[in-house]
C-alpha cells in the first residue's frame, strides 16, 4: 500500500457532518446539465464516485443562483428557482444509497458570463471592467441589485438544504462576482464596497451571512478562493490569505476550497487546470500556507493525480481534504481500489485536459482513456461476464485494440492480441515523444497492464496476416491496425516528411524547416517544438486562423508558450499548395486562404502534419469471409444493444483510427461500445 | 509551374540564427535593491552562516524578520559572524559582522550579541531554533533576563505561537524581545533584494568565561548518523560498484544510504538503510541512485525536501517522487560525476 | 564526582500521562558514564514521571516542594548553591511544561556557572570536563569547561539505561521546603496544540509571474531528464547540489 494511504481513511466531521474518507471531487461543470438540472447522466456521474468509495462529492461548479448569471452557457444548473429542489432530493438520494456526501458550487458569475443566451440579461460585476476570457462588459451594480443578489444566494442556500444536499460552497474562485469584488483589478468601486479590502469583501461578507441565515445552523457553508492570483494588478498571496483569515476569523465559512491562479484570460486558464505538462500538486503551497493560518478545514485541488501525492498532502497537514476530481473521472472507484489494496488497478489520470477542454467549447465532459465516464447509462465501469465465452482476435496494440482487449477478456472471452511492434501503445507512443506529451505514455501503460493480469495472449513483434488470424479459429476479429500519415494530395507531396518520421527519429532535420499542420491538433504543435528544440529554424503554417486551432482551453496556452519561447514563426491562414525542389533546398508555395495570393518559403526540410488513413489492408482481406461483411449495426452501437449475430462463421469489426483516423478517446470508446456487448 | 500572374513573394530564413530557447527569454531588467533609509525599528535576525552561507533554516528567519518588519517600516538586521554574500536577497537590510576573536568563542559572541543589542535597540531578535541558534538565543535570554519565546511554529507582527506541555498545548503571546524559529515554520523572503548595508559592530563587552576551549571535531561525511545527516546519497538495485559509490559519497560530502534489497544483500550495512524499517531521515537533500521507491523506501525519505533520483525506469516512484529525475543508468551517471567532482567540477 | 541530574515531571505526548523525558533518562546514563555519584533534582510537586527515574540509574532524588506560582529556577539555584555539584546535567528541552529549555541556562546564570549545550558524551579532561556537542547536521563541537558547569544533554546521545524495577524500588525520594521565590507571570494564552504543515514551496513575494513560474516551471516541481547523456546527467546533478548549497567544494 501507498506510504500514509491510512491518512486518507481518516474521516472529517465538519459542522456535525462526518465526510467518510479525506478525498473528494471538486465541483466543476461537465456540461451534463439539461435545462439548468441536474437530470440521470448528471447524478449517475457522481454516483458511480460515490460507489467507488469517494468521500465527498461537490457538483455543479458555477451553479447560478440569478437569473443574470445564466445557467447555458456551460449547461450549468440553475438554482433560481424551487423547481431545482426535487432533482437535488433525487440526487442526494442516489449519492448517500453509496455512503458519500453531496455538496454543491453557488455562485453568480458577474462578468464571467454571457448576456446573449437564454435570458437577455447584461452581466453584472463591481465595475463595468471587460474580462477577456467572457468577453462581455457588465454593468456595474447599484445597490438595489446587490441587494437582489444577495437575496438570491440566501435562496439557493435555502433550496440546496431543502433538497437534501450536505453542503455548498460559494464560489469566490475563477473570477465570479465576489472575487470580482476583492479584485482590485477588477472592484473601481467609491461606495461602501470599493476601496479597502474591508470594503472589497464586504460583499461576500452579507452573501455568506444572508446565506447561513436562510440555510440554518445544520448546513455546511464553506468557500472556494484563490490563494494566489499571480496576476500583477490582481489579489497578492498575502491578500489571499488575509481574506481567507478573515471569514475563517468571522466564522462564516466551515471550510475553504483554496487554489492557485485566476481565469480572465487564456494562459490563466491553463494555469488554473493545469495539464500533463505541469508538476504534479503545483499549487498545494497556497492551501497549505492557508491552512497555518485558518482553524477551519482546507480543500485543495489541481493535478493531484496520484494516491501516493494525495496521501501526503493530507499526512503532512497541508490540507484536510484533497480533491482528484480529474482522477476519478478517470477512475470513479479510486478509493475502492485503494481499500481492497488493489491501486495498481487505478486507471491514473494523465492530466490530458481532454474533459476540461471539451465543456469550454460547449460539449460534455469526457476522458481521454475511461470512455465510460459520464455515459454511466450505457457503459459499464466494471464489464460483466458475458453468458458464454467466444474466441477473439484483436489485431493491433493501440489504445483501441489494447482497450478492446481488456473488455473482451473481463467479458470472459479468450482473447489472442497481435502487435506488430514489438510494444504496446501504439500512436501514443509517438506524440509521447513529444517533449510535454510524455504523461499519455500512462495510457496504454494501464491498458497493457490490465491486459497481462487479465491473461490475453499477447503476440508482440507479429504483423498479422488473414491466416494467422482464421488460424485462431475465431468467433470475433476486431481490426484496430490504426492508421498511417497522410501525405497529402497537392504536387509535389513526396519531398514532405510527415510529423511521425519526426517524432520517431527517423529523420532528423536541421536548419530551416516549415512545418504544415493541416490538422490543428496536438501532433502538428508538438512535432514543431521537438524540431525548434533540436536548433532547427521552424516556421508552422496552418490554413486555420491560428496555430493549434483544434487544440482546447487548457493545453493550447501551453503550447503556444512553448512554441514562442522557442522563436517558431507562425503563419496562419495558409494552405499548403505545393512543393518542388530548387537545388538541394525545398521551394514551399503557400496560398494565403483570405487573399488567396500566394509565397513561397525557401527551406531545408518540410513537415507535415494532415492526420491518418486508415491501415485496411487486413481488414479488406478478411471482410468477404466474415459473416457480417465487416458491418456495424449503428442502431445496435449506439442504442448500446449487442450487434445482430446473424450467419456462420465469424464476425468483423474495424475500431480506432482504422476505421477512421480520430482521436484516443474515440478508439477507446469504439472499442468499449462494441465490446462491452460481446 | 507557377500558377499566379505575378512572381511571389519569396522567404529564405536561411542564415538566420536559430536562437536556443535559453537566449529567448528577455533579458532581466537591472535588479533594483530595495532600501528602508530610516527604518522606524530594527528586527535582528542571527545566523550562523557557517561557510559564509545562509542554510535554508537561516533563510527562513530571515523571511520571518521582514515579516515582522514590513508592516512598520522596519529593517532586518543580519547579525552573523561574516558577512553573508546572499544576505541581501536572503532579505536583510543591515549587515553586523559580529567575529569573536575565537571563532568557536561562543561566550564572547553571547557578549558581543549583547552589546549589539544595547547598542541598537532591536525591537526583536530571531534566532533559528537548532543546536546553534538555540544555545546562542537562550545564553542571550539568560544573559539579558530577556523574554524569550521558544521553537516559533507560527509568527506575525502580532502573534507568536510555541508548542508545550509535550505539543499537547501551545502558547500564543505577542512577539517577545527574543524568539528562536523552528525550522520551516516561515517562507523565506523573496522578490526584490534588500540594501544589506553594514553597520558598525558595537565594542566588545566583558566577557565571563568558563568554557575553556571550544573547537570542531572533525566529522566525515560517512560517520554522521543517518538520521542527522544533511545530504545523503543511496544506491539502490541499480547499483552494481559500491566502492566507487562509497568514493562518490565521500566526493560529494555525502552520507551514504541503501535501500532496503541492498542491505539485505549485505552490499551495505543494516545502518544505512534508509525507510520505514531504516532510518527516516531529516536531510537537507537525498540522491537516489538506482532506487525504484519502494512505499517504505519512500516514507523513509520523511521531511525530505530536494529528492534527486537516477533510474532507467521513467515510471519508478522514485522518479515521480524526485525534483530532479534523470532517466538514465545509474552505473553510467555515477562514475561521469565522480570524473566531475575529481576535475574540479 | 557528583552530578545532578535535573528531573522535571515529563508527561507523554500521546496519553499525557506523567512519564520521564527521555533526553533526562540519557543524562543520567552519561553522568554514571563518568564514573560520577548521580543524583536527581526536581523542583515542584512530586511526580510519578520524577519517581521512574530511579528505575533508570539514580538511587536518590531530592524533590523541592514549591508551589505553582514559584521560579523553579530560584528553589533549584538555592539548593545547588547550598551544596555545589561538580556537575548539573539537564535534558536540552523539558516535555510536559512550558518546553522552552531556557531553564538550565537561567540556572547557570544565577549560579554563575558556565553551561555547555546538547552534550552526546561527556569525559573528564586535564583542565575539567570535555563536553561532546551536538551542532546542526550532525556536527559535533568538543568543549571543555571548567566545573562546576551546567550541561544540557542532546537527544542524540546513547540511549538511557535499561528500567530495573528492583532499583526503583530501592531508590529514595526526598522532599525538602524549596524556596520560594514568585514567578513573574507571563501573558500568554494557552490553547490545544494545533499542528500547522511545514512551509512547502514559497507562496508568496516577487511579481506576479515570478510567482507563477516558480509554482509552475522550475525545477522543485519534477522535471525529468530523459535519457541524458551520463556526462550532462552529472553536470545536472552538480548544479542542482550546488543550487542547494552542497558541494560548493570539497575544500571549502
Amino acid at each position: 500500500m501507498i506510504a500514509h494511504a491510512e491518512a486518507l481513511f481518516q474521516p472529517l466531521t465538519i459542522r456535525g457532518l462526518t465526510i467518510r474518507n479525506r478525498v473528494m471531487s471538486t465541483s466543476h461543470a461537465p456540461g451534463y446539465g439539461e435545462d439548468g438540472k441536474p437530470k440521470e447522466r448528471y447524478q449517475l456521474y457522481h454516483a458511480e464516485k460515490a460507489k467507488g468509495g469517494i468521500g465527498l462529492t461537490m457538483f455543479g461548479g458555477s451553479s447560478s443562483v440569478s437569473l443574470d448569471s445564466p445557467a447555458t452557457p456551460w449547461n450549468q444548473i440553475s438554482v433560481a428557482d424551487d423547481d431545482i429542489i426535487p432533482w437535488f432530493r433525487q440526487f442526494s438520494d442516489r449519492v448517500h444509497a453509496h455512503g458519500a456526501k453531496l455538496m454543491i458550487q453557488l455562485t453568480h458569475m458577474g462578468r464571467r458570463t454571457r448576456w446573449d443566451t437564454d435570458n437577455w440579461l447584461p452581466t453584472l460585476s463591481a465595475s463595468p471592467r471587460r474580462e477577456p476570457a467572457s468577453r462581455s462588459i457588465p454593468r456595474a451594480m447599484e445597490a438595489e441589485d446587490i441587494a437582489r443578489v444577495i437575496a438570491d444566494f440566501a435562496q439557493a442556500a435555502r433550496r440546496a438544504k431543502e433538497g437534501g444536499l450536505d453542503g455548498c460552497e460559494l464560489s469566490a474562485a475563477h473570477g465570479h462576482l465576489v472575487d470580482q469584488f476583492w479584485s482590485p483589478s477588477v472592484n473601481g468601486r467609491e461606495d461602501s464596497y470599493g476601496g479597502s479590502l474591508e470594503n472589497r469583501m464586504r460583499f461576500g461578507f452579507e452573501v455568506l451571512e444572508a446565506m447561513r441565515q436562510a440555510a440554518g445552523d445544520d448546513f455546511v457553508i464553506g468557500m472556494r478562493m484563490s490563494g494566489d492570483e499571480m496576476l500583477a494588478e490582481g489579489l497578492s498571496h498575502e491578500e489571499c490569505v488575509a481574506i481567507a483569515a478573515e471569514h475563517a476569523r468571522r466564522g462564516l465559512v466551515d471550510f475553504l476550497n483554496v487554489l492557485g491562479g485566476q481565469a480572465r484570460d487564456h494562459l490563466a486558464h491553463a494555469v488554473i487546470l493545469p495539464n500533463m505538462s505541469f508538476p504534479v500538486a503545483p499549487f498545494l503551497h497556497l492551501a497549505s500556507a492557508i491552512k497555518r493560518e485558518v482553524e477551519v478545514p482546507v480543500f485543495h485541488a489541481q493535478r493531484v493525480t496520484d494516491l501516493a501525492t494525495a496521501a501526503r498532502a493530507v499526512a503532512e497537514g497541508h490540507v484536510d481534504m484533497v480533491a482528484m476530481t480529474r482522477a476519478h473521472i478517470a477512475d470513479p472507484h479510486l478509493m475502492r481500489k485503494l481499500a481492497e489494496g488493489r491501486e495498481d488497478d487505478v486507471r491514473q489520470c494523465v492530466g490530458a485536459g481532454y474533459c476540461i477542454d471539451r465543456i469550454y467549447v460547449g460539449g460534455d465532459a469526457l476522458c481521454i482513456q475511461n470512455a465510460a465516464t459520464g455515459r454511466e447509462a450505457k457503459m459499464p465501469h466494471v464489464i460483466a461476464r458475458a453468458s458464454r465465452s467466444r474466441r477473439v482476435v484483436v489485431v493491433g496494440g493501440g489504445p483501441a485494440g489494447l482497450e478492446a482487449a481488456r473488455v473482451c477478456a473481463s467479458r470472459g472471452h479468450s482473447v489472442v492480441l497481435f502487435e506488430k511492434d514489438s510494444v504496446l501503445g501504439g500512436q501514443i507512443n509517438l506524440a509521447a515523444r513529444a517533449t510535454w506529451r510524455e504523461a499519455l505514455s500512462g495510457i496504454p501503460r494501464w491498458l497493457g497492464q490490465q491486459v497481462r493480469k487479465l491473461g490475453v495472449d499477447l503476440r508482440l513483434g507479429i504483423e498479422a496476416n488473414g491466416e494467422m488470424v482464421l488460424a485462431e479459429r475465431p468467433d470475433v476479429v476486431l481490426i484496430a491496425t490504426g492508421g498511417l500519415p497522410n501525405p497529402g494530395l497537392f504536387p509535389g507531396a513526396q519531398h514532405a516528411v510527415s510529423t511521425w518520421e519526426v517524432l520517431s527519429g527517423g529523420v532528423v532535420p536541421s536548419g530551416s524547416v516549415l512545418l504544415y499542420d493541416g490538422m490543428g491538433q496536438h501532433n502538428g504543435a508538438s512535432t514543431a517544438e521537438v524540431l525548434a528544440r533540436m536548433g532547427c529554424l521552424v516556421e508552422m503554417a496552418t490554413l486555420d486562423r491560428m496555430i493549434a486551432e483544434e487544440v482546447g482551453t487548457t493545453n493550447q496556452p501551453i503550447h503556444l508558450r512553448e512554441l514562442s519561447r522557442a522563436g517558431v514563426v507562425f503563419s496562419p491562414n495558409f494552405e499548403l499548395v505545393e512543393i518542388y525542389p530548387e537545388g538541394n533546398r525545398l521551394v514551399a508555395v503557400l496560398r494565403h486562404t483570405m487573399t488567396l495570393a500566394e509565397e513561397e518559403r525557401i527551406v531545408d526540410r518540410v513537415v507535415v502534419e494532415l492526420g491518418t488513413l486508415p491501415v485496411d489492408g487486413l481488414y479488406r482481406a478478411l471482410k468477404g469471409s466474415s459473416r457480417n461483411r465487416g458491418v456495424i449495426d449503428q442502431h445496435a452501437l449506439v442504442a448500446g444493444r449487442p450487434q445482430p449475430e446473424e450467419g456462420e462463421g465469424f464476425a468483423l469489426y474495424r475500431i480506432g483510427d482504422a476505421l477512421a483516423g480520430r482521436n484516443i478517446h474515440a478508439a477507446i470508446y469504439d472499442a468499449l461500445r462494441l465490446c462491452k456487448d460481446l | 509551374m507557377r500558377v499566379g500572374q505575378r512572381p511571389r513573394m519569396r522567404l529564405d530564413r536561411r542564415g538566420v540564427e536559430a536562437v536556443p530557447p535559453a537566449a529567448m527569454v528577455a533579458a532581466e531588467p537591472a535588479p533594483r535593491r530595495r532600501v528602508v533609509a530610516e527604518p522606524a525599528y530594527l528586527i535582528f535576525a542571527v545566523a550562523e552562516a557557517e561557510g559564509g552561507r545562509l542554510s535554508r533554516h537561516e533563510r527562513q528567519v530571515l523571511g520571518a524578520a521582514r515579516r515582522l518588519a514590513d508592516p512598520g517600516g522596519g529593517a532586518v538586521v543580519l547579525v552573523a559572524p561574516s558577512l553573508a554574500e546572499d544576505a541581501g536577497a536572503a532579505g536583510a537590510d543591515r549587515l553586523l559582522s559580529l567575529a569573536a576573536a575565537e571563532r568557536y568563542d561562543l561566550e564572547a559572541a553571547t557578549a558581543l550579541l549583547a552589546a549589539a543589542a544595547a547598542r541598537y535597540s532591536p525591537r526583536h531578535v530571531l534566532f533559528a531554533e537548532n543546536e546553534g541558534g538555540g544555545d546562542l538565543a537562550r545564553r542571550l535570554a539568560a544573559r539579558l533576563g530577556a523574554p524569550f519565546a521558544a521553537g516559533v511554529e507560527a509568527l506575525s507582527a502580532r502573534e507568536a505561537v510555541c508548542p508545550c506541555r509535550a505539543r499537547r498545548a501551545e502558547l500564543r503571546l505577542a512577539p517577545p524581545f527574543l524568539l528562536s524559529l523552528a525550522p520551516d515554520r516561515a517562507a523565506p523572503h523573496v522578490g526584490p533584494a534588500h540594501e544589506a548595508s553594514p553597520l558598525d559592530p558595537p565594542a566588545a563587552g566583558a566577557v565571563r568565561r568558563g568554557i575553556l576551549t571550544a573547537a570542531p571535531l572533525p566529522v566525515t561525511a560517512a560517520e554522521v548518523p543517518l538520521a542527522e545527516a544533511g545530504l545523503v546519497v543511496a544506491a539502490g538495485n541499480g547499483v552494481k560498484d559500491f566502492a566507487g559509490f562509497l568514493r562518490l559519497c565521500s566526493a560529494l560530502g555525502a552520507t551514504p544510504g541503501a535501500s532496503r534489497v541492498v542491505c539485505d544483500a549485505g552490499a551495505m550495512p543494516r545502518a544505512a538503510q534508509v525507510g520505514a524499517s531504516g532510518t527516516v531521515l531529516d536531510a537537507l537533500a537525498y540522491v537516489a541512485f538506482g532506487i525504484a521507491g519502494a512505499p517504505q523506501h519512500l516514507q523513509g525519505l520523511g521531511r525530505v525536501e530536494h529528492v534527486a533520483a537516477v533510474n532507467t525506469d521513467i515510471h519508478a516512484a522514485m522518479i515521480a517522487r524526485a525534483e530532479l529525475a534523470i532517466v538514465q543508468d545509474a552505473r553510467r551517471v555515477m562514475p561521469a560525476l565522480l570524473a566531475l567532482l575529481e576535475a574540479g567540477g | 564526582m557528583r552530578a545532578v541530574v535535573l528531573l522535571s515531571a515529563g508527561r507523554h505526548p500521546l496519553s499525557a500521562r506523567p512519564a520521564p523525558v527521555p533526553v533526562e533518562m540519557q543524562a543520567i546514563a552519561l553522568a554514571r558514564g563518568l564514573g560520577a555519584d548521580v543524583a536527581g533534582l526536581h523542583a515542584g510537586a512530586p511526580d510519578l514521571a520524577v519517581r521512574e527515574a530511579l528505575g533508570q540509574g539514580m538511587d536518590r532524588v531530592t524533590v523541592l516542594r514549591i508551589g505553582e506560582a514559584d521560579d523553579a529556577v530560584a528553589a533549584l539555584a538555592a539548593a545547588l548553591a547550598a551544596d555545589p555539584p561538580d556537575l548539573v546535567l539537564a535534558g536540552n528541552r523539558g516535555r510536559g511544561g512550558e518546553d522552552s529549555g531556557l531553564l538550565p541556562y537561567l540556572l547557570a546564570e544565577a549560579l554563575g556557572w558556565p553551561i555547555a549545550a546538547n552534550a552526546v558524551a561527556l569525559a573528564a579532561a586535564a583542565e575539567g570536563l570535555a563536553v561532546i556537542q551536538a551542532r546542526a547536521r550532525g556536527a559535533r563541537w568538543r568543549l571543555v569547561v571548567a566545573p562546576p558547569a551546567v550541561v544540557t544533554v542532546h537527544p542524540a546521545a546513547p540511549p538511557a539505561l535499561p528500567f530495573a524495577y528492583a532499583r526503583a524500588r530501592r531508590g529514595r525520594i526526598e522532599e525538602q521546603e524549596g524556596r520560594s521565590a514568585p514567578l513573574v507571570p507571563r501573558v500568554a494564552e494557552e490553547r490545544p496544540y494545533r499542528p500547522r504543515p511545514r512551509v512547502i514551496g514559497v507562496a508568496g513575494g516577487g511579481s506576479a509571474a515570478e510567482r507563477l513560474r516558480a509554482a509552475t516551471e522550475v525545477a522543485g516541481g519534477g522535471r525529468v531528464l530523459v535519457d541524458p547523456p551520463p556526462e550532462e546527467a552529472a553536470r545536472e546533478l552538480l548544479a542542482w547540489l550546488r543550487a542547494l548549497g552542497f558541494s560548493r567544494s570539497a575544500d571549502e
